[in-house]
């Protein structure tokens, strides 16, 4: 019998799972702070108007300038052809190509924390805005009117198409890319054949529904990136620089029809990659036997079998958030549960960025060293040094198995936190009467403590 | 009041479900080894089969945890991984040491290949019917593969423990 091997698409090393007594204390720890915190809860709403101020004007013009725009999409755009130009003529090894590691973990895992420090700078460098703009900016000097809109995307469409592209993504990523049978798993030339097909598709829908409507809504990095930017205090407003409180910025962001999938769907995949190296690995196992025997193709089984277990997680997790909301909804003055879901899937942001660094933390500390030296130097893999880096390794002695083990548990009880404290700011906004708040918290406070265990049982069970 | 009442209530719930939870879960892990036999002592049974031509008795592979500088280094009873057509014979093999011994296994394989032992980066030919041994420092932590690099089949799973 052939097994799947189940490893990492890229990056040569896996976490050792938390041993029980640190699954244990974590566990404690979540239980003690969501008490302590509701006992010290607040009485009044405080994070609902993100009280946005702008900064010194001056201080805005230095950062928001045309020039630094010009610059900042130059560079993104340079980097896309630089993605596309190394998956395309660089080595067939995925650990050794630039293109691969430059979307998988330096673009998606580090504009996340990139996006919480520095607010949303994905929309400064987004390659496929900074060529809409040059575009619509020359029609509007030929022409002189904007670009025309054939076609108008309806509101009620929200961020769907966001939703759609990145469960794409992240399928290329988990199930297409997944390494095994020896066949490389992430092939940058697959990589390269996907970012140009991705970049052919989003000229063409903002052509068609106007290239800010499609960002916001369609174009799937900007608003996963966005989602994660509205953590920060820092937001560019209609051209000015200003500071909100943290975490505000959250309190408006789930109105768009599409948002709860969104966020699910973020915490879904991310469980599912974990789960897959451990808590599921054997039904894995097990449903790609049965297909091979029902004489499926190794690959192909493999593939269907992760397709699968992906949709039976994310189906998993939308299945906690909906019955949590659902309890929730027989609180005394409750909106109906629908309604309940976009009043309160913010809150699951900070639990999705806990998750995220969990799981991915070590992964981007050892594999991100790899950008940084023999990629950059070597981006093709072909022996070239360009800047004298290409000797460098990855220091593995950077952090050891503790420090790693703190930073995963200490990211999910953190995001628990942040999320209970978004969470009863929401209530009290809802219910008025802190009381009927409180009771409509417990619901809130069981299925954030569910999502917290889960993101401790899968760390316990190895990732 | 009623509300401190209900806060205590709750409270007490939450504690019995954590620990419900707990011993669930704990329960879950002692039975979980037959199908993911994640630590070395546990995967006994598969160095027993006979098939398995690992010539390591059970005994002196949990001897192997510990007293690590203490044996000779031309004691034979190291694992020894058996690659057969390609594949490793009796599974992908688990080989857990700890930070700062040797880490110290041989392969043999019946056609020339060569290993590679990633996040090492430890390269070794083989020679087709002759048994290669590696030995090296586990410099540091965390869970590596051990794999052909000609036909890039996984061989063996490392596991560096603190």
């Amino acid at each position: 019998m052939i097994a799947p091997l189940v490893a990492h698409a890229l990056g040569a090393r896996d976490d050792l799972p938390i041993p029980d007594w640190l699954f244990a204390w974590g566990a404690a720890v979540v239980l003690i702070v969501s008490f302590v915190g509701l006992s010290l809860a607040w009485h009044r709403a405080r994070l609902e108007g993100d009280g946005w101020r702008p900064v010194s004007p001056r201080l805005s013009r230095l950062v928001v300038n045309p020039a630094a725009e010009a610059l900042a999409g130059l560079i993104g755009v340079f980097l896309l052809g630089v993605v596309v130009w190394a998956a395309l003529n660089g080595t067939d090894d995925p650990n050794h190509n630039f293109a691969v590691t430059f979307v998988f973990v330096t673009v998606w895992l580090g504009m996340v924390a990139l996006s919480i420090a520095f607010g949303d700078l994905f929309r400064a460098f987004n390659p496929w805005r900074a060529i809409a703009r040059a575009v619509g900016g020359s029609f509007r000097l030929v022409a002189g009117q904007p670009a025309p809109t054939p076609l108008e995307l309806p509101d009620r469409v929200g961020r769907w198409p966001a939703v759609g592209a990145l469960a794409a993504f992240v399928w290329f990523y988990l199930v297409y890319g997944q390494a095994g049978f020896g066949a490389a798993g992430l092939d940058p030339h697959a990589v390269g054949v996907a970012t140009l097909v991705y970049t052919a598709y989003t000229f063409v829908a903002m052509a068609l529904f106007g290239a800010e409507r499609w960002l916001e809504r369609g174009e799937c990095f900007s608003v996963y990136f966005g989602m994660f930017a509205r953590i920060s205090p820092i937001e560019i407003r209609e051209g000015r620089l200003g500071l909100r409180r943290p975490l505000a910025g959250l309190s408006s962001w789930a109105t768009m029809p599409g948002s709860i999938a969104l966020v699910l769907l973020a915490i879904g995949t991310t469980t599912f990659d974990g789960a897959r190296e451990g808590a599921i690995q054997s039904q894995i196992t097990s449903v790609f036997d049965w297909m091979v025997d029902a004489g499926v193709g190794p690959l192909a089984a493999l593939r269907l079998t992760n397709s699968f277990f992906l949709v039976v997680v994310v189906a998993f997790v939308a299945g906690l958030f909906w019955a949590g909301l659902y309890g929730m909804h027989s609180v005394k003055g409750s909106p109906p549960t629908r309604r309940l879901g976009s009043l309160f899937a913010h809150a699951f942001v900070p639990i999705a960025l806990g998750y995220l660094v969990a799981h991915y933390f070590s992964f981007i500390i050892f594999q991100g060293q790899a950008q940084f030296t023999y990629l950059l130097s070597d981006p093709l893999g072909d022996g070239s040094d360009l800047f004298g880096t290409a000797s460098s390794g990855i220091d593995y002695t950077l952090i050891g198995t503790h420090g790693i083990w703190y930073v995963m548990v200490g990211s999910l009880v953190a995001g628990h936190v942040l999320a209970l404290a978004v969470a009863h700011d929401r209530a009290i906004s809802i219910y008025g009467d802190s009381q009927l708040a409180a009771r409509s918290q417990y619901w809130m406070l069981a299925l954030m403590v569910g999502f917290t265990s889960l993101g401790l049982f899968l760390l316990s069970q190895g990732n | 009041m009623q509300s401190r009442l209900m806060r205590a209530a709750i409270a007490v719930v939450a504690v019995i479900a954590a620990v419900v939870l707990f011993v669930v879960l704990s329960e879950g892990d002692e039975t979980e080894p037959e199908q993911t036999p994640p630590a070395a002592e546990r995967q006994a049974p598969e160095a027993e089969e006979p098939e398995a031509e690992a010539e390591v008795p059970e005994a002196e592979q949990s001897e192997r945890e510990r007293p690590e500088r203490e044996r000779e280094p031309s004691e034979p009873a190291i694992p020894t991984i058996v690659v057969r057509d390609g594949e490793p014979v009796g599974g992908v093999e688990e080989l857990t040491f700890r930070s700062g011994d040797r880490i110290r296994f041989a392969i043999r394989s019946d056609v020339d290949e060569e290993v590679h032992v990633h996040g090492f980066d430890v390269y070794a030919d083989l020679e087709a019917g002759r048994k290669r041994e590696l030995d090296f420092p586990a410099a540091f932590e965390g869970v590596f593969e051990v794999e052909l690099h000609g036909s890039g089949v996984e061989i063996a799973t490392l596991t560096v423990r603190p």
